[in-house]
Formats: C-alpha cells, sequence, structure tokens
C-alpha cells in the first residue's frame, strides 16, 4: 500500500523531480569548474633569515626567503669578513647524486641612487662569464615584486664544459623606496638602512636538466625573497 | 491618554507602512533617475540614501514593525508567526542600522614592499598636520554642524597651533605653478619679471651668469599661444649670419638675421607641446655658396654640414651666427611653460614644464623648507662655436689615438709609411695625422688637390715621405688614383655629379662601375677608387713629373692611399654625445681660464624656482565623484598668522605643504582610520589571457598581522577573491597601478566590516523565512479547518 502511494507520488511530481535534478546536476558541475586545485606551498618549505653585509663590525638580518627543505644552506663565517661583495652572504646548494646547483645571494650597498650599477650590466656580465652562449637560448624578463624591481636572466650555453643553465634575478630597490631609505636622517639609528637598500642578485647555476628540474621550486624562492623589515612609508 | 493611543495604533498600522513603503519608492526611483541624469553615483546617494530623511524612513520602518507585533500584545499562539516575521524584519533593520552608524568602510593605498593600517573614508575631508619632530601626522575631520556648514574650527593643538577653516569651494583646478606665479616670472636670485602679452617682444630684464668679461643675456618673459612663431621672432632678434673663407678667414658677410640677406636663410623650429623643440636647423644658401645645412640643437650643432656633396669635404666658406644671448620664459593659455634659450653662438635650447607633467622637483628637508625645480641650461663659460666644436672633435680624435701606444706593424700600410715619416723628421705621429685629415677635410676634394699648398708643420713631413717599401701596383694605384682625381674633382666642385664628371673625363671603366647599385655619389666615388687600386697592375706605368718630389704631390699620393683603405676624417670620427661634446669643449680648451675657476666656469647655467600650487574656484559639476574641493585656512600661533590655500588630495600621498616658516606641513586629504589588522603588499600582479595583453585577472599576496593578537597570515587575493578575517573585515582587491617613474607596485585595498552582518542581519533573514513558511502553513491550516 504504501509502495503504491509513493509511486504514486513520483508520477504526480515526476516533472518537478526531473527538473530538480537536473539544477542540482548543473549547480554541481559549476561547483566542480570552479573549486581551486588544492596547493600546498607551504609543505616542504620554511621561511628563513638572511643576513647582510658587515655594517659597523656587526651582520643584521636583512632579509627573508622561503625555502624547500631539502635545500642545503652555507653561511659565510661569523669571523669571515664579507666587505667583499664577490663574497656571497648566503648560498643554498641542491645535490644529488653527482649533480649540483649552486644559489648564491650577492648584495652590493650603495651611497645615492646613481651609485647603482644598472642591470642590464650586471646581466652583461653574467652573459660574458659563458664561454659560449646561443643568444635563442637567451631571455632577460623584466621583474616587479616586493619592492623590488629589476630583471630575470636565463641562459643555456657551455659554461666550464659543461652545458649549463644560468637563472639570474638582478634585484634594485624600487626608487620610491630608495629614496626612503636614503633619507634618514642618521644611519646610526636605522643601521639596517643602508643594507635594505643595497641591490641583490639571486644566481643558480647547475647542469641544465638538473636546473630544468628545480627551476619552479628556485623561482619560487626567488619570488618569496623580500626584506624582513617592511618598507617605511609617508603617509 | 487617547492622542497617544491614536498616534501608537497609527505608528503600527498599515496605513503607517503603506506611507512609508511609498516615501522609499519615491526616494528610489529619484535615486535611480538622479543618477542616471548626473551620471553620479555620489550625487544620487547623497541626495538619496545617504540623506537624513531616509534614515528617518528607516527607523520608521524600525517603528512601525515593532509597534505593529506590540499591537498584538498579549500574545497567543497564533501570533507566532506574524511575531517571528516580524522580529525577522526588526533584526535586518537593526543591522542595517548599526552597519550605517559603527560599520567600516574605506581604502587603502599599499605600494609593494610596503604596508599599512589605515584606512580612509570616502568622501571625508581632513587636514593632516605633521610637525618637524612629529613622526606621524595627526588629522583633523573637518566637521559638519546641523546647518549642514563646516565647523570654522578645525584644530586648536595644545602648542597653540590654531587652524580655521575661512572658505570651502567644492571645486577647484589645482596646477603646480613652476617659473611663472601669476603676472609675473620667477627666478631665484632675481627680482620677478612682468610677464608681457603676445607680440611685446620686449626684454624683460638682463642677466650675467658668470662674472668677467662674458655676455649679458636678454630675459623674456611672455604669454602666447603660438610658441613655435614667437620661438622663431626671438630668435631673429639681435643676431647676425657671418660669413667667412676658411682657408684665410676673411669675413665676406656680417648681416643680421632680421634684415635682408643676400640668398636665403630658412630657419625652422619644429615644436611639440610634449617636449618644445629638439630638431631646429637653419639652412643657408648664400649667393655664390651652396646650400649649407646648420642644426641649431643636437651633437651636431652649429656644424656647417654639406649635404650635397658631402664626399668633397667641408665648404671653403662657413658660416656662424653671431648673437645675443637670450633666454625667454613663455607661458601659454594652459599654463605649460616653456624655458628657451639661445646662447651667443646660436644654439637652441627648449625645455617644457607642463602643467600636468612635472618631471621632477627638489624637496627642501623633506618639504618643511618648500619645494623648486631645478633645471640646467647645456652652456657654460668656455666658448663652444663652430670652431671651437670642430677643434674639440679633432681633439677627440687625437684623444682616441693616443689612448694606447701605436706599434707600426698595426698600422694599414697609407699610415705606416706616414708613420715613417713622421720618425724620420721626429714629430709626433697621431697629432701630425689628425692634422693632415683636418686639413685635407678643410681643402675640399675626395683626394687632396697637389695645388693646395701645405702648412709648414705639415710640410716638412711630407716632404720625408718614402714609397720605397709600398708594393708596386699599390703605388701605381695612387698614381693612377691622383692623376683621375686631379681631373675631376675640379668638375665635381663646378656642380658636377661624380658619373657626370666620370664621363666627360673619358673614364673606359663607366660601365662596370654602372652596374652596380649604388646608394649614392660617395659610395660611387668609393668603388672607384677601389676599381683603379684593383686594376692598377693593367695599367701602363703612370707618367713622371717634375713637382713629383713636392710635399704638396706626396700629399695627394698618400690621401689616395687612405681612401683605398676608407681612412677619410668623416668615415672614422665619431660625433660624441652633446655631454661628451662639453667634456670635449672643456678638455680642449683647459687653458683657458685659471685652475681656480675653471671648474666653475665648465658647470652648465643652473637656474631654479621655487614650486607652488596655484587654485582656481571653478563651477562644480554634477558629477561630485569628479569635483575637487578647496578650503582656505588662516593658520596661527601665538604672533605668527598664515593664509593657506589647499586643494583636497583624494588618496592622501601628494605634497604636504609648509606653513609658518617650515614648521608644520599640511595637506587636505580624506580622514584616514586605523584599523585592527596591517597589511603588507608582497606581490601585485596582472594576469594576462593567453597570448594577450589584455588583463584576465588581477591578484595580490598580501601579509595580514592581527595587530592586537600578533597573528601573522599570507594571503593571496584577487578580483573575485574577498579575504574576511574572524571579526568581519573583508578586503576586497579595487586596482593595480603600474609601476611607473616610482618602480613598484601600488594597489587600492577596499576594506569594509559589517559589525551585525551575522549578529542580526543573517540571523533576522534566516528568522524572517522561518516566520513566511510558518504564515503560510498557518494560513493553509485554517484554511483546512
Amino acid at each position: 500500500m504504501k509502495s503504491h502511494s509513493f509511486l504514486r507520488i513520483l508520477v504526480k511530481f515526476k516533472r518537478q523531480i526531473l527538473y530538480n535534478s537536473c539544477c542540482l546536476l548543473f549547480v554541481f558541475t559549476l561547483a566542480g569548474c570552479s573549486s581551486e586545485q588544492p596547493h600546498d606551498k607551504n609543505m616542504s618549505t620554511n621561511v628563513q633569515e638572511i643576513k647582510g653585509r658587515d655594517y659597523n663590525g656587526e651582520r643584521f638580518a636583512i632579509y627573508r626567503a622561503r625555502v624547500p627543505n631539502h635545500w642545503i644552506r652555507h653561511d659565510p663565517l661569523p669571523n669571515e669578513s664579507l666587505t667583499d661583495t664577490t663574497k656571497a652572504i648566503c648560498e643554498f646548494v641542491i645535490n644529488e647524486e653527482d649533480q649540483i646547483i649552486r644559489i648564491a645571494i650577492h648584495n652590493f650597498s650603495s651611497d645615492s641612487i646613481d651609485q647603482r650599477i644598472p642591470a642590464m650590466a650586471q646581466v652583461t656580465r653574467w652573459q660574458r662569464q659563458f664561454q659560449s652562449l646561443s643568444p635563442t637560448d637567451t631571455s632577460i624578463i623584466p621583474q616587479v615584486f616586493n619592492g623590488y624591481n629589476g630583471l630575470l636572466f636565463k641562459g643555456i650555453g657551455r659554461l666550464n664544459d659543461q652545458e649549463t643553465l644560468v637563472m639570474g634575478w638582478i634585484l634594485q630597490i624600487a626608487p620610491v623606496h630608495y629614496r626612503v631609505f636614503s633619507q634618514s636622517p642618521n644611519e646610526q639609528v636605522n643601521p639596517h638602512f643602508r643594507e635594505s637598500r643595497a641591490d641583490v642578485t639571486i644566481k643558480a647555476v647547475g647542469p641544465k636538466e638538473f636546473m630544468e628540474e628545480h627551476s619552479d621550486e628556485i623561482i619560487n624562492f626567488a619570488n618569496s625573497f623580500e626584506l624582513i623589515e617592511e618598507i617605511p612609508t609617508h603617509s | 491618554m487617547k492622542a497617544i493611543r491614536l498616534i501608537y495604533h497609527f505608528l503600527g498600522s498599515v496605513y503607517f507602512a503603506l506611507l512609508l513603503i511609498a516615501a522609499v519608492a519615491i526616494y528610489v526611483v529619484a535615486g535611480t533617475f538622479l543618477e542616471s541624469i548626473t551620471q553620479s553615483h555620489r550625487y544620487a546617494a547623497l541626495f538619496t540614501y545617504e540623506s537624513p530623511v531616509f534614515g528617518v524612513l528607516l527607523w520608521g520602518f524600525f517603528i512601525n514593525i515593532l509597534f505593529a507585533a506590540t499591537r498584538r500584545w498579549p500574545f497567543r499562539v497564533r501570533h507566532v508567526p506574524f511575531l517571528t516575521t516580524h522580529l525577522g524584519l526588526l533584526m535586518i533593520l537593526a543591522g542595517v542600522l548599526m552597519k550605517h552608524y559603527f560599520g567600516v568602510q574605506g581604502s587603502m593605498h599599499i605600494t609593494e614592499g610596503s604596508g599599512s593600517h589605515e584606512i580612509f573614508a570616502q568622501n571625508s575631508y581632513a587636514v593632516s598636520i605633521q610637525g618637524r619632530n612629529d613622526p606621524t601626522p595627526k588629522h583633523y575631520p573637518l566637521e559638519k554642524t546641523i546647518s549642514g556648514r563646516y565647523n570654522p574650527l578645525i584644530a586648536n593643538r595644545s602648542d597653540g597651533l590654531s587652524l580655521r577653516l575661512a572658505e570651502f569651494h567644492p571645486h577647484t583646478a589645482e596646477w603646480l605653478s613652476t617659473w611663472v606665479k601669476g603676472s609675473s616670472a620667477m627666478l631665484a636670485g632675481l627680482k620677478p619679471l612682468p610677464m608681457e602679452k603676445e607680440g611685446h617682444l620686449i626684454p624683460a630684464g638682463k642677466i650675467r651668469f658668470y662674472q668677467g668679461d662674458f655676455p649679458v643675456w636678454d630675459i623674456y618673459a611672455l604669454r602666447t599661444d603660438d610658441i613655435a612663431e614667437t620661438i622663431h621672432k626671438l630668435y631673429l632678434k639681435n643676431a647676425n649670419l657671418v660669413v667667412t673663407r676658411r682657408d684665410t678667414g676673411e669675413e665676406l658677410l656680417n648681416s643680421p638675421l632680421e634684415g635682408k640677406v643676400r640668398g636665403t636663410i630658412k630657419l625652422s623650429f619644429p615644436f611639440s607641446p610634449g617636449s618644445g623643440c629638439n630638431d631646429s636647423i637653419c639652412t643657408f644658401a648664400i649667393e655664390g655658396t651652396d646650400v649649407i645645412d646648420m642644426p641649431l640643437q643636437g651633437n651636431m650643432a652649429l656644424q656647417n654640414i654639406n649635404l650635397a656633396t658631402p664626399y668633397l669635404g667641408n665648404f671653403p666658406l662657413t658660416a656662424d651666427i653671431v648673437r645675443t644671448p637670450l633666454l625667454a620664459v613663455i607661458e601659454n593659455s594652459h599654463h605649460d611653460v616653456y624655458l628657451v634659450a639661445f646662447d651667443q653662438y646660436g644654439k637652441v635650447w627648449t625645455h617644457p614644464f607642463l602643467k600636468d607633467k612635472l618631471e621632477s622637483f627638489i624637496s627642501y628637508d623633506d618639504g618643511f623648507s618648500g619645494y623648486s625645480v631645478r633645471v640646467d641650461l647645456p652652456f657654460n663659460a668656455y666658448p663652444s662655436g663652430r670652431k671651437e666644436r670642430e677643434n674639440a672633435l679633432a681633439f677627440h680624435l687625437l684623444q682616441q689615438l693616443n689612448q694606447e701606444p701605436i706599434e707600426e706593424k698595426k698600422l694599414s700600410p697609407p699610415l705606416q709609411i706616414l708613420w715613417r715619416a713622421t720618425e724620420k723628421v721626429k714629430v709626433n705621429f697621431p697629432e701630425t695625422l689628425v692634422a693632415f685629415l683636418v686639413y685635407w677635410d678643410n681643402n675640399s676634394g675626395w683626394l687632396y688637390s697637389q695645388d693646395v699648398p701645405l702648412p709648414s708643420s705639415l710640410e716638412k713631413v711630407f716632404g720625408a715621405i718614402d714609397w720605397s717599401g709600398v708594393a708596386k701596383e699599390d703605388l701605381q694605384g695612387c698614381q693612377w688614383a691622383q692623376l683621375l682625381f686631379s681631373m675631376i674633382d675640379p668638375l665635381m666642385k663646378e656642380k658636377m655629379t661624380p658619373s657626370e664628371a666620370l664621363k666627360q673625363s673619358g673614364w673606359p671603366l663607366m660601365s662596370l662601375l654602372e652596374k652596380n647599385k649604388m646608394q649614392d655619389d660617395e659610395e660611387l666615388l668609393t668603388l672607384l677608387t677601389q676599381q683603379i687600386f684593383a686594376a692598377s697592375t693593367s695599367f701602363p706605368p703612370a707618367p713622371n713629373s717634375d713637382d713629383d718630389v713636392l710635399p704638396e704631390k706626396q700629399a695627394a699620393l698618400l690621401s689616395a692611399y687612405l681612401r683605398a683603405y676608407s681612412i677619410h676624417l668623416k668615415t672614422i670620427v665619431e660625433y660624441p654625445s652633446e655631454e661628451e661634446m662639453y667634456s670635449l669643449l672643456y678638455a680642449s680648451q683647459s687653458n683657458l681660464f685659471a685652475n681656480d675657476i675653471a671648474e666653475a666656469y665648465a658647470k652648465p647655467i643652473s637656474l631654479e624656482t621655487s614650486l607652488v600650487a596655484t587654485h582656481e574656484s571653478i563651477p562644480p559639476g554634477n558629477k561630485l565623484e569628479d569635483n575637487i574641493p578647496k578650503v582656505l585656512l588662516y593658520v596661527s600661533q601665538g604672533e605668527h598668522k598664515q593664509a593657506i590655500s589647499l586643494a583636497y588630495d583624494p588618496s592622501g600621498v601628494g605634497l604636504k605643504w609648509p606653513i609658518l616658516d617650515g614648521k608644520y606641513l599640511l595637506r587636505f586629504q580624506p580622514l584616514y582610520k586605523e584599523i585592527p589588522y596591517h597589511i603588507r603588499l608582497r606581490q601585485a600582479r596582472q594576469i594576462n589571457y593567453a597570448n594577450s595583453a589584455q588583463a584576465f585577472s588581477y591578484e595580490a599576496d598580501l601579509i595580514i598581522t592581527d595587530r592586537s593578537k600578533g597573528i601573522v597570515t599570507e594571503k593571496t587575493i584577487s578580483m573575485n577573491h574577498v579575504y574576511e578575517t574572524w571579526d568581519g573585515y573583508r578586503f576586497y582587491l579595487s586596482s593595480i597601478a603600474t609601476p611607473s617613474d616610482s618602480g613598484a607596485k601600488r594597489i587600492q585595498i577596499v576594506v569594509n566590516r559589517d559589525p551585525a552582518k551575522y549578529y542580526m542581519t543573517y540571523p533576522g533573514a534566516i528568522i524572517l523565512s522561518c516566520g513566511i513558511v510558518m504564515l503560510f502553513v498557518y494560513l493553509a491550516r485554517r484554511r483546512e479547518s
């Protein structure tokens, strides 16, 4: 008896049921299309602080970046002088079997905005380091992030008799921020200001295929590179 | 009591509800029409939704619903659906009223790398005051009184600073005035120069930029819209054209440009409002001479350029302009200002200072000591006429040759011959080479003419030239080339083209030359020279003559050899940039002034003027969003008093203006309000459609810090992805400004908070829905029963 009445209801409301089912299906389809792919950048990375160069005998942590956990970090020794700008302020190594990628971070302080070396000059210097470099395997892409602007250089060529991919970022603090850092009446009050306005280079060098495997994490690392202290603004 | 009862029943009646609904409907219709007519949402909002009357209507609804419910007292079970519905409505209305009075609505601007925890409320007005020692500015709002006018007292601070509002204009035009303020041109160090109207080319003053025997500059201050024509007229004033013989220096003509000159003179000042004049040029065609082009700007400025026959070298005549130097400040009706300067040699310089596009300015003491604009005129005390520039070019070439020690083996064969000759007579090789190349270029001809006597310094060197080490075919090539060009050079000087001259001379290999497609006559002559050298072995020995031993003949032969290797002044000298030219002029005349003043005299003329904001009240438009209000403020502190006019800065990031001798900075801006979250912008980016520059979306990576709890959250917001905190603050990415001169991207985030949303509005909506369902069920049951 009960099943009979249920069938009667089904027959009576079959159009509505069909219509509602279609609507539900449509809604689920839309929901499925709009759902974002789950991604978790933080899964295998950690935020690390990086110190600048010596200032009055001290080194301050100036920068931070999100570093993959499997990277090996090399910091200069505390008693080692870093006034020589050819020495990296920090280096990371990705080492798997015989292959190795070195990611070196340098910074270059300046007293005025005119003293800064043009970003393109740094690219030219990197290009010259290759034994041979094909122009078709070279790209220079403008970069603007985290208060910096500059260039990303990518080049594939022969370096130390090996086919090598170089990814290098030349980051210069944006002029509007540079002026703020330069306006500090006394650098003793804000000793990190001089280092904060310094140009930064991040250069990753390694065998072509190995670099290509890790290029995403290197790009993410470079894009996360920023000053620890927020850049002050004039309100 | 009866009256109160009547009022109570009326306020809770359906008639009152209908009245309110009708009033709101009229308001909504009026708002729609107003927005459509004025194209201004703010205008419509101001007179409808944001008006106090609309607020009264909302309160009326609240009272009506409340009284309608309480009229049912004492409540029965059957009242439950009705009461539930009315409770829901009351909660929604309470939510709306709470948002209106206690909600947060504003925007914040953040530049990449920096952060903020302040929002500015749209359509709010405040004056920001910052003292010299204040780390952060303080904001004083402009408050309206009940009458709708602004309260005249804005601030009365404990440090004695008082700020009063004298005038409020709803709309103004603001621009930054540079060299012209009001009716005067202002240059630092000079008294104000009255601006003359169009057509009155009278100097407003005179100025001497360097002490000593240096020319005095005329200064003009003019107002005109025909700037190109004015520049042309100014150039003609007190300017003479001087034509001299290049070899002897004899003056052939000295005539004012304004008057009648023998021949034609064409002055061209191509003018662009955005960049001024960039390619000014003077073209002369004096009787009996070729057309001479003399650029008045750029790195070739003042050079006499032989465009028609460049292969024949310089003209035998030189043309120069000698004039009274002049500086003009010209303003057009749009308040764009142009600085124009002509030095005593006729070189032109212009620089625009556009009203809406100031390139740079100087801020003294962070603005407390004011702002100024400075410009360097590319002129200094060192002579920089055509002759000095030609000498500087030769000096430049000499500098380049002296950069590295010269080794004979590395030189090309013709230069080796000259090298050996200089070694023999013990003279400097680079100096001799440059002297010969310049002398050859000045005595026109494809090759050096043996009829032109050499100066004694070169005569000695060329007398010592020894061809013994030169290959026979090369020597024969030199001899035949010299012979041929001694015939065709005079023909070319008589306006004959190289092809015509060669045909007239009966050159047998003309057909071979004509097979090549040549771009110009110079290429033909180069090919001809190479042809002679290539075919020299096929030629019979060149006839000997008595003058073979003459230094001039040796110079002519060597010039042929040099041409075979494409060595000529014009092919090896590179014209330096304008800045480099000034360095060269300084270096080549380094002994002109005493050491203690030489450096100062080499610096460019620097002009400076203060930067001030100029306001012009204009009738406000209906589109309120486009109106920029202006306030006139009276500022006082003790005995010090000052009035200052400030235009509204809607983003609150513009210049602050100093008052009371630089003790304070003021800005008229929106009212800033702190929120409990600090937002730091890491990166903002535009995401384009594939293979297109069209934006698909905008994103911003933020670090959001809860200021009270210190909790840090990293979030990416985009146009359709709003971030909301646990306590209802919503952050919506409104726009991204692309980096320009600042070099960093800037975003605008709209921040809002509805404090009653989760406690009133949403629960109210649920209760209302339940009440409606209950009403239907109750009515259905009643019908059934």
